[in-house]
C-alpha cells in the first residue's frame, strides 16, 4: 500500500505527541494541532494510541526496575539468612543485572503462586453478598458475617477486615492506594477487583479477579508479592516474637486440624523450617543434603501431604536437585 | 485528561503491547508482505483505542490477534489483494494465549526479556526523568530544575527514548522476517 508519509515518520510524530500528552501540559493550541493531526489519518490515531501505551509500558519498566533495584529482593527467596539490600549498581549494565536477578527471584514466586490457584475453590458469590458503597466510589461486597472498618484519608484508603471475607471493586485513584488489612496481612491495589478473607487470628487469603494486587505480611512490605488476576495467596503469619516458628510448638498440639493439614502456607520461611513441618506429617521424609539449602527462604502455599511437590519447588528455588530414595527425598546442591 | 481514555491506554500498555512482537512475527509469516505490517498494527491500535470499554475482554491477546487479523483482511481487500487465505486452526492457536497456568513462568521470562529490551533502549538520564515523574511526581518544569536542563531537553530525552523503543518494537518483525527468509534460503539451497 502506498504511504504518503513513511511509517517511521508517523511513529516519530506520535512519540512527540504522546510525551506531551503524558505530561498533561499541552496548550490549547497544541491540543488543537494534535486533534488536527489525529483527524488527518487513521494511522495517526493508531500510532498515537500505540505510542501512549508504549510510553506507559516504558515508564512502568523503569519504575519496576527502580523499585526492584532498591528493595532487597522482591518477594521471596534469599540466599542468605539475613538479607542485605541490593543497591543499584552505578553502571547501567550493573543495574540491569540486579533487576534481572530480582526478576528471576520473583519468577520463583510466580511459579509458587501459580501452584496455589486451584487450592481455593470457595470463590465468594458476588450476588449473595451485602453490598457497601464506599465514599470513594469503591464497592465492598461482604460475605456472611463479614465486618469491615473503613478509613478514607487524603493519601490512603484503608479498610480493615475484622471478620469473614469481602470482595472489593476498587475505584481507580492512583494517588490513594487502597489497602485491605486482614490480621497481619495487607493487600494493596489502586483500581482492581479482589477478595480478602480472614484466616485464623493473623492471616488472610487474597484472591485477585481483575488487575493486580500487592500482598505482604506485617511490616515486610518490601517483600510483597504481586498477584495478578486469577492468582490467590493465603498467608498465615506466625506470631511475631520468634522469627521462625518453633517446631516443637506445633508438635505438642497433637494432630493438627484438617484444614491446617491440607495446606502449609509459607511466608518467607527458611526451607529448613518448612521441611520440619512437612516431615512431621508425612511418612516420606525430606532430607537436606546441604545445610545452605535450609537457610534459603521460600514463599507459597503447599499441600502438606505432597512432599514431592514441595521438594521440587524447594530445589527449583535453591538451584538444587531432587534425588529420591526409599522413604526419603533428598534435596542437594548440584 | 480524560479518565476513561487513560484506563484504556493503561490496559493497552499492560495487555496489548506485550503481544505486539508476536503479532508482528505472525503478520510477517502469515501475510508475507501482502499488507504493510506497520499500517496493520496502527490500524489495530486505532480500533482498540476506539473501544469505549475493555472490561468485557477476557483474553486480550486473542482479542488483539483477532483485531490484527480483521484489520489485515480489510486492508488487503481494499488493496485488491486476491491471495487471501482463511486462517487455519494452527494460525489461531499459534498466537492465542490459551496456555495453562504452569506456562506462566515461561511467559514471565519472556516478559523479563521484553522489559529488559525496553530498558536497554533508554539512557540513564531518560530513566532518571521517568523516575522523577513517576516516583517523585515532578512536573516537567520541576524535573528540568532538578536536572539542570531545559524543559525542552526533558521532553526531547523522553521523545528520543520513546522513539527508540517504538523502533525496536517495529524491528522485531523485520527480525522474524529475516530469519524466515534465511530459513527458506537454506531450504532452497539444501
Amino acid at each position: 500500500m502506498a504511504s504518503p508519509v513513511p511509517a517511521g515518520g508517523i511513529d516519530d510524530q506520535a512519540a512527540q505527541w504522546a510525551v506531551e500528552a503524558a505530561y498533561g501540559d499541552l496548550t490549547a493550541e497544541g491540543r488543537a494541532k494534535l486533534d488536527v493531526w489525529l483527524a488527518a489519518d487513521r494511522r495517526h490515531r493508531g500510532a498515537y494510541a500505540r505510542a501512549r501505551a508504549v510510553f506507559l509500558a516504558m515508564e512502568d519498566a523503569v519504575v519496576g526496575a527502580r523499585l526492584t533495584a532498591t528493595t532487597p529482593v522482591l518477594g521471596l527467596v534469599d540466599t542468605a539468612p539475613t538479607s542485605t539490600p541490593v543497591r543499584p549498581a552505578p553502571t547501567r549494565r550493573g543495574r540491569r543485572m540486579v533487576f534481572g536477578a530480582a526478576m528471576a527471584a520473583s519468577l520463583a514466586v510466580f511459579v509458587l503462586v501459580g501452584a496455589l490457584v486451584s487450592s481455593r475453590t470457595d470463590q465468594p458469590d458476588l450476588a449473595a453478598g451485602h453490598i457497601v458503597k464506599l465514599e470513594d466510589g469503591s464497592v465492598a461486597t461482604l460475605q456472611r458475617d463479614a465486618r469491615i472498618d473503613v478509613v478514607l484519608s487524603a493519601d490512603a484508603r484503608r479498610v480493615t477486615l475484622l471478620s469473614g471475607d469481602a470482595t472489593f471493586r476498587v475505584a481507580k485513584d492512583q494517588a490513594r492506594p487502597f489497602v485491605v488489612r486482614s490480621g497481619e496481612v495487607y493487600a494493596q491495589a489502586t483500581g482492581t477487583i479482589y477478595s480478602v478473607a480472614r484466616v485464623g487470628a493473623r492471616g488472610g487469603a487474597v484472591k485477585v479477579m481483575e488487575g493486580s494486587v500487592l500482598v505482604w505480611s506485617g511490616d515486610q512490605r518490601e517483600r510483597a508479592v504481586l498477584l495478578q488476576a486469577g492468582d490467590s495467596l493465603i498467608l498465615d503469619p506466625p506470631s511475631p516474637a520468634p522469627p521462625r516458628p518453633r517446631p516443637d510448638k506445633a508438635a505438642r498440639k497433637g494432630p493438627p486440624p484438617p484444614s491446617a493439614l491440607a495446606q502449609i502456607a509459607l511466608d518467607d520461611t527458611p526451607i529448613r523450617v518448612a521441611v520440619g513441618r512437612l516431615n512431621r506429617v508425612n511418612r516420606t521424609k525430606i532430607v537436606l543434603a546441604d545445610p545452605a539449602i535450609g537457610d534459603i527462604r521460600i514463599v507459597g502455599l503447599f499441600k502438606a501431604d505432597d512432599p514431592d511437590e514441595f521438594a521440587r519447588m524447594a530445589a527449583a528455588v535453591s538451584g538444587g536437585e531432587v534425588e529420591r530414595g526409599p522413604g526419603v527425598i533428598v534435596i542437594k546442591l548440584r | 485528561m480524560n479518565g476513561e481514555r487513560d484506563i484504556i491506554t493503561a490496559w493497552i500498555a499492560r495487555e496489548i503491547v506485550p503481544h505486539e512482537g508476536a503479532m508482528r512475527k505472525w503478520l510477517a509469516r502469515r501475510w508475507r508482505g501482502a499488507v504493510d505490517a506497520e499500517d496493520v498494527i496502527q490500524e489495530a491500535y486505532c480500533r482498540i483505542a476506539g473501544l469505549a470499554r475493555v472490561d468485557h475482554i477476557d483474553n486480550p491477546a486473542a482479542y488483539f490477534h483477532r483485531t490484527v487479523h480483521t484489520a489485515a483482511t480489510d486492508m488487503a481487500r481494499r488493496a485488491g489483494a486476491n491471495n487471501l487465505a482463511s486462517m487455519t486452526q494452527e494460525d489461531w492457536f499459534g498466537v492465542i494465549d490459551s496456555r495453562p497456568l504452569q506456562d506462566r513462568a515461561l511467559e514471565a521470562s519472556e516478559e523479563l526479556r521484553r522489559v529488559n529490551a525496553l530498558l536497554s533502549n533508554l539512557s540513564d538520564t531518560c530513566r532518571r526523568v521517568i523516575e522523577l515523574r513517576r516516583i517523585e511526581g515532578l512536573t516537567r518544569k520541576e524535573t528540568s530544575e532538578r536536572l539542570g536542563v531545559s524543559e525542552n531537553d526533558v521532553k526531547n530525552l523522553l521523545v528520543r527514548g520513546l522513539r527508540k523503543v517504538l523502533k525496536t518494537m517495529a524491528e522485531q518483525e523485520a527480525e522474524g522476517e529475516d530469519r524466515e527468509q534465511a530459513r527458506r534460503k537454506v531450504q532452497a539451497n539444501g
